[in-house]
């Protein structure tokens, strides 16, 4: 019994032994070599404890997340009701940028003080005095229109009253200048106090609901064309020899945080179009918009035009390998242009006779995609029965001469690679200063014929095509009138049919 | 052991142990951990010889290093000591006396983070002080708690072998 239990303590003591080996090893080892230990263990023995702790863990995360998740909701939620006023200021400052940029020049950009409740509510301080150029009876306006007028000044502040004042008067007309009269404040009372009534129209005025009242620039305070209502209704007044309307005014005279103050110089040179159009008011807010915008995607526009210019680059190293077709494009305008050479055709995908704006003249096929139609293997050339290849171009790029040089393929510039939804400009090369799609059809008319049945005809574009028949059309008259000058008095200029006749040809 | 449905019984609660010191013990705390492998360990190595129950230490160290980021060996080397010295002192210390287990429960795990702390080198960083005299034995009494009660609840099994 005892050699047993002396046994079973030396077995013990190995075992123990060879654990402590074991986990002392473990703990010397390297620190690569423990990470493959770990990393086995960790994937065939140990992996379902270690994912079960991975679940765990995330369990917990989960756990503590949520009271965050909640807490952050709550401060987005909170977040978003503070961002509407932002936003609405926002938008109304951006619109105060649209009207200082139709304006140009003339203009206090101010911000506008209201009293505290109690106070005069028809008046505002401005926060531009005299330093900045204000002067008393200045016109106070907002992109809308008009707001008040100037009443008194100091140096780095003024006071002004708004559309609002019993004291406030406008000389005022319709937009087609057919009526005018005097707006002032509808001295109503409850919400009609804060309407405008447009009095002393001539009784052959009578103006409909909804008609545009603007300032008429009578009187040198307001220049002409500064909206201020429209017409609600015409109202009963004692006099009898005009008419009184009721005006609902276009601007809310709290709403105005922001305005501006038109100076007395640019009240005399006019103000005609800086309110023409909400139309226009709104197209440039929201370019003044898209300008912001635009700063960013200008980056990314970067980035696409790099990878364009990578694509036709990698194009062109495909178009290299083809049957031997050599590619030149920047070397094309390193070479002297040929004296007389017949230029290559030029076959633009949409070009116009008229030239047009380069957003218009964009060719919308990439220039890369378009390699040359032809080789010489695949059908002679267009231009000259000799050796010279026919070269057709992209749209974008300028003809060049052709000859014995010429490229069998002519690839444009990568960098002038049209991207979807940019406008390239017209690519000009040193032999050609002139925009390609505008001078292409000119090209395409002084281009000969081939000659010979190998030869396939020159295929021309609608755009072509149409300016050759005007051409024909403009020509046809001097050939009829020269093959009728026998017979007719060729010194008789052709009779134009939309020509009055002179007076007393009526009998 | 009298049968085979008390090795059944056995392997059930161990593994029951060995489950939830992977996936409950991330449940309930950062700081206060309660050692469940640690309690699988006793209740195994109070049945077998000491050589045997150093080699459980040594596998239920492996497994708890496998799932450790740092120290791999440290809970190797623990969970060997634990096991040994539980199983050779099963005789004279497990009886039936809930507050004796829970001083030998309170004792292994504050053992155990010890070593491991100091083995990982965790122990001798900033932090290292508060975690062994604070933070290990609020573990180790959190261990040593949820031991007797399960030992008390689980006492059929923890009938020890003869020595």
């Amino acid at each position: 019994m005892a050699r047993t239990s002396r046994t079973g303590t030396r077995t013990d003591l190995a075992l123990l032994g060879a654990a402590l080996a074991v986990a002392l090893e473990s703990l010397i080892l390297p620190t690569a070599v423990r990470g493959k230990v770990q990393g086995s263990l960790r994937s065939t023995i140990a992996a379902p404890l270690v994912s079960a702790q991975a679940w765990a863990e995330r369990g917990r995360s989960a756990i503590g997340d949520h009271g965050r998740l909640v807490n952050r909701v709550d401060s987005l939620a909170m977040g978003v009701q503070s961002t509407a006023p932002l936003r609405a200021e926002n938008e109304r400052l951006r619109s105060l940028l649209g009207l200082g940029q139709r304006l140009q020049w003339g203009f206090v950009a101010t911000e506008v003080m209201h009293p505290p409740r109690g106070g005069d509510e028809h008046m505002v301080l401005l926060a531009a005095g005299s330093a900045a150029g204000v002067r008393p009876f200045d016109p106070l306006v907002v992109p809308e229109g008009l707001i008040g007028m100037v009443s008194a000044v100091d140096a780095s502040s003024s006071t002004a009253i708004l559309w609002t004042h019993p004291d406030f008067r406008a000389s005022a007309t319709t937009t087609d200048g057919v009526a005018f009269g005097i707006v002032a404040a509808h001295l109503g009372s409850g919400a009609d106090r804060y309407l405008l009534e447009m009095r002393g129209v001539p009784f052959r005025s009578e103006l409909k609901p909804g008609t545009m009242i603007v300032s008429s620039g009578l009187g040198n305070v307001f220049p002409r064309g500064i909206p201020i209502g429209v017409v609600l209704r015409e109202t009963k007044t004692i006099e009898g020899w005009a008419r009184t309307y009721l005006i609902r005014p276009i601007v809310s005279p709290d709403a105005s945080t922001a305005a501006m103050v038109l100076l007395a110089a640019r009240g005399a040179a006019g103000v005609t179009g800086a309110w023409s159009s909400a139309a226009a008011s709104e197209g440039t807010q929201k370019a003044i918009a898209a300008a912001g915008d635009s700063i960013l995607s200008d980056s990314v526009l970067k980035v696409q035009q790099k990878l364009a210019l990578l694509d036709s680059l990698r194009r062109a190293a495909i178009y290299r390998g083809d049957s031997g077709i050599r590619v030149e494009s920047d070397s094309a305008a390193t070479r002297p242009a040929s004296p007389v050479s017949p230029a290559p055709v030029t076959a633009p995908v949409t070009s116009s006779p008229v030239p047009l704006p380069s957003a218009v003249r964009a060719p919308p096929i990439p220039s890369a995609v378009v390699p040359a139609v032809r080789t010489p293997a695949a059908g002679g050339n267009l231009s000259t029965p000799s050796a010279a290849p026919a070269v057709v171009r992209p749209p974008a790029v300028a003809p060049a001469a052709a000859g014995a040089q010429m490229p069998l393929v002519t690839a444009p510039p990568p960098m002038v690679r049209a991207l979807p939804g940019t406008a390239p400009k017209p690519v000009t090369t040193p032999r050609s200063p002139v925009p390609a799609a505008t001078v292409a059809p000119a090209v395409a008319r002084s281009i000969p014929r081939p000659a010979g049945p190998s030869s396939p005809p020159v295929r021309t574009t609608p755009a072509v095509q149409r300016d050759s028949a005007a051409a024909r059309i403009r020509s046809r008259p001097r050939k009829d009138s020269a093959a009728a000058g026998n017979k007719r008095d060729t010194t008789k200029a052709p009779e134009n049919p939309f020509r009055l006749p002179p007076a007393g040809e009526h009998e | 052991m009298s049968g085979v449905y008390d090795w059944i019984r056995l392997m059930v609660a161990v593994s029951i142990l060995v489950v939830a010191h992977f996936i409950l013990r991330p449940l309930l705390g950062d700081r206060i951990e309660i050692d469940f492998l640690v309690l699988a360990l006793l209740l195994l190595s109070i049945r077998v010889r000491p050589g045997v129950g150093a080699l459980l230490g040594l596998l239920m160290g492996a497994a708890s290093d496998a799932a450790a980021p740092a120290g791999f060996g440290s809970g190797m080397l623990a969970l060997t000591l634990v096991g040994y010295v539980t199983s050779w002192l099963k005789a004279a210390f497990f009886a039936a006396n809930a507050i004796l287990d829970g001083i030998v429960i309170f004792a292994s795990a504050w053992g155990v983070i010890l070593l491991r702390l100091f083995l990982s080198g965790r122990g001798f960083e900033a932090g290292g002080a508060v975690s062994a005299l604070v933070w290990a034995p609020l573990s180790a009494g959190a261990t040593a708690i949820t031991g007797a009660v399960l030992f008390a609840v689980l006492r059929p099994l923890l009938k020890p072998a003869a020595a």
